[in-house]
């Protein structure tokens, strides 16, 4: 997904600070958890994110996580055989080609994840759907949506007109290759112009600085935050659209087509 | 003669100027806006700029190299002669590990596809450097082909440089790698194993003991030649008699950390650079397998750290600050201006924190990276074409501003008191990790020694693992909240340094090298108090007999699971027939002290429950403030919240207070003053008069203030900023 070549310039960082702020994951450890090592049957040592290590844990295997998480008060489990993470590190090593793109040596990582969950590395609750939809579901959409080169250029507006976010990005073969924001465009004077001027102004300034924009997105402060908080985000989106929340650019048909038919595919399998 | 490192700057002559340095990557930028960029470094206060020269920017193929050829932006010889005509110095970052944000980290592509040349772990697969946007194989800093191919970049470059060192040009000092060492994959057992590292431990291990059968009685082996001698892949003590060959492969460890800064410094001294001053940093905290004391002493002129972090991250800032201000001939470290966009997020906030909380807790040199946007960096003082950015612009002219006018430099933090970072603990802990191969792989928060254990071994029952640690951080928490500044120096300090501290507080358990023990009692004879504990060192680093001690310290008499102590548990104490009480909990003596010839021994047995969060700790902060007032020593500006801390800074031309919230809540602590003072914000220029002002703290922030008597007087310095 993202390019060896990538290219990140001219990020403003007050509307840096601002995405961060609102998609950042608050720091350290999330709930309770139970990071246990053991050899065989045998516990080697047990640690309990909130009440310390050596914890005292009754332990017949690396089974029923469930169970040891209810006795233990702990919100998550992670058990690890003694040399999981040693083969989990030389699986990936030997299997990572130096040459290969960011996200092939990912999804290699992954595989060798893959391989020791459930065998030397054990987790609850299991993060299996999850890696499943990070190993199959987000290269599917890229791949469905692929383009020899598209330039995606979203700008989120403030309540006064200004600009609160943005991003313009460039893939090639379907890897970002480029990442910058407004600041690529400045000089930039959006006040008192109408949602159709700033449209024309910052896709026309776009199409000056690094081409034009395949894929042109626009919304206010409102309409982004709906987005970003919604459960499924592309399902938001889509309605946002759909309700004139967000004005589209210009956009591909396949785009134009995966937003308007995605609030139904989603509702469907809800249902199923 | 080598221009000087002093602990107030670079001394050029008779001068000693302050380091304090701007980052940029010039090959980044239009060669057409490097006047423009640089004129606005001057004007933000900076007479130094740090460059970053990546080989494999300026490398088109093998042997071949673009200094401007080409690409404007490339000429490195315009772009120093323009920092001559603007009067800007220059340290030049070199590599060939420049990080720098660049694929590879600056190594180019090319060597590290020979095979020959990388560093091997101890399953024997190539080690990956997991740094967006491409995993790449770590190199090996034992291997001569590395260090080959190195001396063809160092060849091309330094021709480049010699003419333009100082005093005829402008670079004055010259970096090898930056924070490079192993790539951060330094957990024991994880590298180097390639042959020519194998090689370089039997080396080691022959300069460290002599000959083969020393190293056999040792070991109680019987190698033939060192040949045969093969390193250890994981740590499998069984008795204690197998311990010498893993605490050298842990000592081993930094041997090859500072082996490799040695060997690439010497190489461009060879290369007409060595007039300049060279320099090292690493990553975080200098500890195991980084050793500031073994680089300053044989690799580089000065090592320091780098510290990229948030305000949640003052307690590691503080940390490594106070090791530096103890250890390091001029405590320097690297200080975020801006964030890599695939790093961790820091906001302009969060790297104001940091820059005060590094220079409260008495770092005196710095290097602020990156000064202006470039490629895949952002929310620096600059944008890429020249522009200021503020609020980020005018701090950093504040902040210079405020060091010229306080002479902060100058001023020395006040710290009276040491607390050891014990190496040989260090060592044998980093021995113990279950998490190996991955580094810090410890949850967010978590600290790294609660994921370290060892089986039972006969000669340790009470093993320093996590105990170390948990004493280490009690004492750290128990002086912070009684409000006693410690320096926080590496047990292998100088004699000489050691006795400029009143109180040397080291936790000590079963065993500690003899050279530390004399040390330390050499210490406590000439007139130091001296705090040991929880237990006596009775063994070397081997777990040989070695017990320096024993005729100074008592037997103890009985021993206690649990004991209240004014409401906090000590957890497996000593109890002792001591004619000097330090501590009674319950009726029993678990401390007590032991005069020496002109100092004292306070021997504490106890061990403390675990504080690892901003626990408050009253029961350690009343142990700390007794044990400081053994030493003579006061809390200085105390505040009257013990999750607030502040530091003294004297002998500068102002006395600078600096305070901070350790806390992620809001704080209002009242500082109690001496009569007739005045706090002065050193940037706000608000003005808080004595005796007890209350000072408003965000979360986890820091601030700085001139400490003025006679407050009615103008108040010229914090004025203008």
């Amino acid at each position: 997904m993202l390019s060896n070549i990538v290219e990140i310039i001219d990020i403003a960082p007050d509307q840096y600070e601002r995405v961060m702020k609102l998609l950042n994951p608050p720091r350290g450890v999330r709930g309770a958890g139970l990071i246990l090592f053991y050899s065989g049957s045998r516990l080697l040592h047990a640690v309990h994110t909130r009440k310390g290590p050596g914890v005292p844990v009754q332990f017949f295997g690396p089974q029923r996580l469930n169970e040891l998480a209810a006795q233990n008060d702990a919100d998550w489990v992670v058990c690890l055989e003694r040399n999981a993470l040693k083969r989990l590190a030389a699986a990936a090593q030997s299997g990572i080609d130096f040459a290969d793109p960011f996200t092939a040596q990912g999804q290699t990582l992954l595989r060798a994840l893959g391989a020791e969950l459930g065998a030397g590395i054990h987790v609850w609750p299991d993060p299996a759907p999850a890696l499943n939809q990070i190993k199959s579901g987000i290269p599917a959409i890229i791949r469905k949506l692929s383009y020899k080169k598209l330039i995606l250029a979203a700008f989120v507006f403030d309540d006064h007109g200004g600009l609160w976010a943005s991003l313009i990005l460039e893939f090639i073969d379907n890897e970002i290759v480029f990442i910058s924001t407004s600041d690529l465009l400045e000089p930039l004077d959006l006040t008192g112009k109408s949602m159709e001027q700033r449209v024309a102004l910052l896709l026309g300034r776009c199409a000056e600085r690094r081409g034009p924009a395949h894929l042109g997105l626009f919304c206010d402060r409102h309409a982004f935050m709906h987005i970003v908080r919604h459960p499924s985000p592309a399902q938001a989106l889509a309605q946002c659209v759909r309700n004139g929340w967000v004005t589209l650019g210009p956009c591909p048909w396949r785009i134009r087509l995966a937003i308007r038919l995605l609030p139904r595919i989603l509702r469907n399998k809800t249902k199923r | 003669m080598p221009l000087q490192i002093g602990y107030h700057g670079i001394i050029f002559g008779d001068i000693e100027k302050p380091f304090m340095s701007a980052a940029l990557h010039y090959w980044r930028h239009d060669a057409g806006a490097w006047g423009k960029i640089l004129d606005r470094v001057r004007e933000a206060g900076f007479t130094m700029v740090s460059i970053t020269i990546p080989w494999s920017v300026h490398e088109t193929s093998k042997g071949v190299f673009d200094f401007g050829i080409s690409d404007n932006s490339k000429d490195l010889g315009k772009f120093l002669d323009l920092c001559l005509e603007k009067e800007v110095f220059v340290v030049a970052v070199l590599g060939p590990h420049t990080g720098a944000e660049l694929n590879c980290s600056g190594y180019p592509e090319r060597i590290l596809e020979r095979e020959d040349l990388l560093a091997r772990t101890a399953d024997g697969t190539f080690a990956l450097a997991p740094v967006p946007p491409r995993f790449y194989p770590v190199p090996s800093y034992a291997s001569s082909a590395f260090y080959e191919e190195t001396a063809v970049w160092y060849d091309a470059v330094c021709k480049e440089l010699a003419p333009r060192m100082h005093p005829a040009g402008p670079v004055i000092g010259v970096q090898a790698d930056s924070a490079a060492t192993m790539l951060r994959r330094t957990q024991c057992f994880d590298l180097d194993y390639c042959d020519a590292a194998v090689a370089l431990y039997r080396d080691f291990l022959r300069g460290r003991h002599g000959d083969i059968q020393t190293v056999n009685e040792l070991y109680g082996k019987r190698h033939a030649r060192f040949a045969d001698i093969l390193p250890p892949r994981e740590f499998l003590p069984g008795s204690s008699s197998r311990m010498p060959y893993f605490v050298d492969w842990a000592e081993f460890k930094e041997f090859l950390v500072y082996y490799g800064a040695n060997r690439l410094t010497g190489m461009l001294k060879e290369r007409g650079l060595g007039g300049a001053f060279t320099l090292m940093t690493y990553p975080w905290l200098p500890e195991t397998p980084f050793h500031l004391f073994g680089t300053e002493g044989a690799a580089a002129d000065l090592a320091g750290v780098e510290l990229f972090g948030g305000r949640q991250d003052y307690a590691q800032v503080r940390n490594t600050a106070r090791a530096l201000a103890a250890d390091s001939r001029l405590p320097f470290c690297t200080l975020g201006a801006g964030c890599n966009p695939l790093g961790a997020p820091y906001s302009f906030d969060d790297r104001q924190s940091a820059v005060l909380a590094a220079l409260m807790n008495g770092v005196k040199a710095a290097n602020h990276y990156l000064f202006a946007d470039c490629d895949r960096w952002q929310g620096a003082p600059l944008a890429r074409d020249g522009r200021r950015r503020n609020p980020a612009y005018s701090f950093y002219v504040n902040l210079n501003k405020f060091l010229k006018d306080t002479g902060l430099n100058k001023a020395r933090m006040q710290a009276r008191g040491a607390l050891l970072r014990m190496r040989d603990y260090e060592r044998f802990e980093s021995l113990c990790s279950l998490s190996s191969p991955a580094p810090g792989f410890a949850p967010a928060g978590l600290p790294r020694d609660w994921f370290c254990a060892h089986p039972p071994m006969d000669a340790l029952p009470e093993s320093p693992v996590r105990r170390y640690r948990r004493q280490w951080r009690t004492w750290q928490k128990g002086f912070s909240q009684a409000g006693v500044t410690m320096e926080y120096p590496d047990s292998d300090i100088s004699a000489e340094a050691l006795q400029g501290y009143r109180l040397v507080v080291a936790p000590s358990f079963a065993f500690m090298n003899t050279a530390l023990q004399k040390k330390l009692l050499v210490y406590a004879l000439k007139g130091g108090v001296l705090a040991l504990g929880p237990r006596a060192p009775e063994m070397d680093e081997y777990l040989m007999p070695s017990a320096r001690f024993a005729s100074h310290l008592l037997d103890p008499v009985d021993y206690i699971d649990e004991l209240d102590y004014n409401g906090m548990m000590l957890r497996r104490a000593q109890v002792f027939d001591a004619p000097h009480a330090f501590v009674e909990a319950r009726g029993k003596c678990v401390a007590y002290e032991r005069p020496m010839e002109r100092g004292a021994i306070i021997f504490l047995g106890f061990m403390f429950p675990d504080y690892t969060d901003i626990d408050r700790t009253p029961h350690a902060a009343e142990l700390a403030r007794r044990l400081a007032a053994r030493a003579g020593i006061e809390p200085l500006y105390p505040p009257d919240d013990p999750l607030v801390e502040t530091t003294l800074h004297t002998g500068g031309s102002a006395t600078v207070l600096f305070t901070a919230n350790t806390a992620p809540d809001r704080a209002n602590p009242r500082i109690r003053l001496k009569d007739g003072e005045t706090l002065i914000d050193a940037f706000s220029g608000e003005s808080f008069p004595g005796p007890s002002p209350q000072i408003p703290l965000g979360p986890h922030k820091v601030r700085a203030f001139i400490v003025k008597r006679n407050a009615g007087k103008n108040q010229t310095i914090a004025g203008d900023i």
